[in-house]
């Protein structure tokens, strides 16, 4: 079952996929591209501003899988109103996980792609003393990230129609009330709060406001 | 000046047939002085009327907060926040340093916003009487800070970008304070420097790169100078650009910063007291005095904190197990959800 | 004989539209022609019996298994062609075949192979490039292959060309020959089912009109040309229609006529003619006295 599950997501998502993949390989290289021999006295300055400046990159690009993996897993069935899937003589709870556990599977190959990528690309570059290359740490980060992603956008995208319904009218009851307390000045801003929730510290996005240098102290 | 009085002149223009009698340039200074004293008047009105707006003064330990009698319970809690961080910042005799300037809040009108907390108004009040007992106390610390007070602590994470910045700027103590040398530590964090910061902090090749990190307005000279240091390498033409006070710091504010904190956090809540009593010498004298302990010392933890904090993006364990707990969480929530479409 | 479908009292409601107290039984081994007009409730209520949708009310056994509590062990031994395709596009037929298999222990690879062949599908194609045909060839093969108990077909040949409907409805007829297998197969195409169902049921409005083996359907349903203003009160049948035909006649629809009937007319009234009506006649007059039930005597 688990294989059939896996290779219609493959199916469904191959193209994003390889897109994924592409970048998984390209932004390693590239952040390093600009690397000079570790003679030059900028040598440290140029490498860390570089893997600075693409460090946003791997965040965006684990944001981008989870997305298109959520998407994969649940497009089909989205499109075939469910009713193929809900024919299917399995407990609602074993087919969620295996959607679920398909896209996992694709995500810890970009995950993959992207350790041989950053091991490949910091073997390449000459690192001036005192500066170390992190590539297992980059991996383990952007899986951590890629899941937390993967899972809420797997809940919310497997939500029914009515729950679906309910969750948007509750975001926009919160932009509804973050625009009417601007407007009153009454110092509260529940968008805000929304984002602390999940993008603050020891909730479940942190890990993206993390830091991400492949060549760092 | 030149467009005031261009704009003057053009004013002055439709009466240009009476006024032509009359010498141009006294003319001119009649009409700025006028100029001047409505400015002034302007200046009075707004201040009357900004008296006018506080009715009550709320008095917090040393701080005195000119606020409105609606505001003043609010504006109270604040103070007595804030005054308690200051006391145990600076020490029990912050309130021998005379009278704070008085803070304005609100005005007449003004309600307390319905969800706004007391603690944002405290951390405001700290900050500008922190700023100014530094100014009066510590002046020249306070300089070598870059004019910066340090709001709350300095957190792990900085102290890593601190660690970083040692590393990445190719400043001369650099990478040996890095490694261990008190001096060199001194040294970049402009402790113990010479003079001659450029010659002390950056080796003559990397002078052109530092010309071009230059910001600010150049004159037409300085332009000049710095494409000669820029392209042909003319060292003496990077000296004339990078003054003492353009010179790229081998350690930035958060750095020093960082020292004084730990000065503070040695020398226990005297430390305030024994670095503003030191008046007449050195930096380095007056952090050790703050410290209580010599200047190596504490030079040597500024330096070990720095290498002692983890970096890379390793994840940490506490991390990864975070990520999965929520993770499970949030699956165990999808799982829940209804067959029913 | 058991039945395969026991529905009782079922009701669920959308918007305007209801079913309600619904009661159907699908005897074990049959095949039942749920008959009904577009919007009738026939889908709905083959999707609440696959557990699809939420009752509101009632009850749902299949092979004595409760829906939806055992939906899971049932979904196992039943074959669904549902109205509209709903498998995932992306997939080749091949493709499509191997993850239905996966799924259904019970799936025989052989008769999915001599099916496949039969209906000379194009295996590598992707199911979002073919045919309306060759889709509900396709749906077919995969429910008969995998080996069902009973077989929901919900308007399995609807929009399908006459020769791709003959050979779906054959190679359901074949598997139900050699396996014994249960049908509820829904249409509004009622000469298509009146050549192989055996019972019959009627669904109008949300609600069941009718349900009798199709023998019994077909048979009592007459219409008869009689003398002019005979009266009705007291007739061995029950009167679905009556209206005027040529001068001094009237013809009457009847239900439940048994030949020997004939001599409850007199002679004043005499009984000309007992036409038969074929299914599709006897299915109109059925719902027309569904929806008139006062308008009998007009």
């Amino acid at each position: 079952m688990f294989r059939a599950i896996l290779w219609s997501q493959w199916r469904e998502s191959r193209l994003a996929m390889v897109v994924l993949a592409g970048m998984a390989v390209a932004v390693p290289l590239l952040s390093l591209r600009g690397a000079g021999a570790v003679t030059d006295p900028w040598a440290s300055w140029d490498l860390l501003r570089a893997t600075a400046r693409w460090g946003a990159a791997y965040p965006v690009l684990a944001l981008a899988a989870a997305l298109a993996l959520a998407a994969g897993a649940w497009w089909p069935d989205h499109r075939t109103k469910h009713v193929y899937a809900l024919t299917l003589p399995v407990s609602r709870v074993r087919y969620l996980l295996l959607r679920y556990g398909a896209g996992l599977t694709l995500l810890f190959v970009i995950a993959a792609v992207l350790a041989v990528s950053t091991v490949v690309a910091t073997i390449r570059v000459p690192l001036p003393t005192l500066l170390h290359a992190y590539p297992g740490g980059i991996t383990v980060r952007f899986l951590l990230a890629g899941l937390s992603a993967y899972t809420i956008l797997f809940g919310l995208m497997g939500l029914t129609p009515r729950m679906a319904r309910l969750v948007a009218a509750v975001f926009l009851l919160v932009v509804l009330a973050a625009l009417v307390a601007d407007l009153a000045s009454l110092g509260w801003n529940p968008l805000g709060s929304v984002v602390d929730a999940l993008l603050g510290p020891y909730s479940p996005l942190a890990i993206f406001r993390a830091r991400w240098m492949l060549i760092d102290v | 000046m030149c467009r005031r009085r261009l704009a003057l002149l053009a004013l002055l223009a439709p009466w240009g047939g009476s006024l032509h009698a009359q010498e141009p340039a006294a003319v001119l200074q009649r009409m700025e002085e006028r100029l001047d004293s409505m400015q002034l008047a302007r200046a009075l009105r707004d201040s009357l009327a900004l008296r006018a707006k506080y009715s009550d003064t709320v008095v917090a330990g040393g701080l005195r907060i000119a606020t409105s009698a609606r505001l003043r319970p609010f504006a109270l809690a604040a103070g007595e926040e804030a005054w308690q961080s200051l006391v145990a910042r600076f020490g029990p005799s912050v309130t021998a340093h005379g009278a704070f300037p008085v803070t304005t809040f609100g005005s007449t009108r003004s309600t307390v916003p319905k969800l706004a907390k007391a603690g944002d108004l405290a951390r405001g009040l700290e900050r500008s009487a922190a700023l100014w007992i530094w100014s009066t106390q510590g002046a020249a610390v306070l300089r070598w800070m870059g004019g910066t007070v340090p709001t709350g602590t300095i957190s792990h994470s900085d102290v890593g970008d601190i660690a970083e910045e040692l590393l990445r700027t190719p400043a001369r103590p650099n990478r040996a304070c890095y490694s261990g040398e008190t001096m060199a530590c001194a040294a970049a964090l402009g402790i113990h420097v010479g003079a001659d910061t450029l010659d002390a902090w950056f080796e003559p090749d990397t002078w052109p790169r530092l010309a071009g990190m230059v910001s600010g307005e150049l004159n037409g000279l300085e332009r000049v100078a710095r494409e000669r240091c820029m392209n042909a390498g003319d060292l003496s033409a990077c000296r004339s650009i990078l003054t003492p006070a353009r010179v790229l710091p081998p350690v930035g504010v958060v750095g020093r910063q960082y020292l004084v904190q730990l000065a503070f956090e040695s020398g226990g809540a005297s430390a305030f007291e024994r670095l503003a009593a030191d008046t007449g010498v050195t930096l380095e004298h007056r952090l050790a005095a703050a410290a209580g302990v010599p200047i190596d010392t504490l030079l040597n933890r500024w330096g070990a904190s720095l290498r002692a904090v983890p970096r890379g993006p390793a994840a940490p364990p506490q991390e990864l197990l975070l990520g999965l707990a929520w993770s499970g969480l949030l699956l165990t929530m999808a799982l829940r959800g209804s067959r029913w479409r | 004989m058991t039945d395969a479908i026991q529905i009782r009292g079922l009701s669920y409601q959308v918007g305007g539209f209801a079913l309600r107290d619904v009661n159907l039984s699908v005897p074990s081994g049959a095949v039942y022609g749920f008959l009904g007009p577009n919007g009738a409730g026939k889908t709905t209520t083959i999707r609440l019996l696959l557990g699809l949708l939420r009752p509101a009310g009632g009850s749902m056994k299949v092979f004595g298994e409760d829906v939806p509590k055992d939906i899971v062990s049932i979904l196992g031994r039943v074959g669904y062609v549902p109205e509209r395709p709903q498998l995932y596009p992306n997939l080749s037929i091949d493709e499509a075949i191997r993850f239905h298999a996966a799924f259904h222990p019970r799936y025989d690879q052989a008769a999915s192979r001599d099916l496949a062949a039969r209906f000379e599908l194009p295996m590598k194609r992707a199911l979002a490039r073919l045919s309306k045909g060759e889709m509900g060839k396709v749906m077919i093969l995969l429910a008969l292959a995998q080996r069902p108990d009973l077989l929901v077909l919900d308007e399995p040949t609807d929009g399908l060309d006459p020769v791709v409907r003959r050979e779906a409805l054959h190679a359901i007829l074949d598997y139900v020959t050699e396996s014994g297998a249960t049908v509820l197969i829904s249409s509004h195409l009622v000469h298509e089912l009146e050549r192989f169902c055996d019972w019959i049921g009627v669904l109008d409005q949300g609600t069941i009109v009718a349900q009798l083996p199709m023998q019994e359907f077909k048979s009592g349903l007459k219409r008869l040309r009689v003398g002019a203003g005979a009266p009705s009160a007291g007739a061995p049948f029950a009167l679905l229609a009556r209206g005027a035909a040529g001068i001094g006649g009237e013809v009457w629809t009847v239900r439940g006529w048994q030949p020997d009937m004939a001599s409850w007319f007199g002679e004043a009234h005499p009984l000309r003619e007992v036409v038969d009506l074929d299914l599709e006649e006897a299915f109109v007059e059925l719902l027309r006295s569904a929806r008139h039930p006062s308008g009998r005597e007009a």
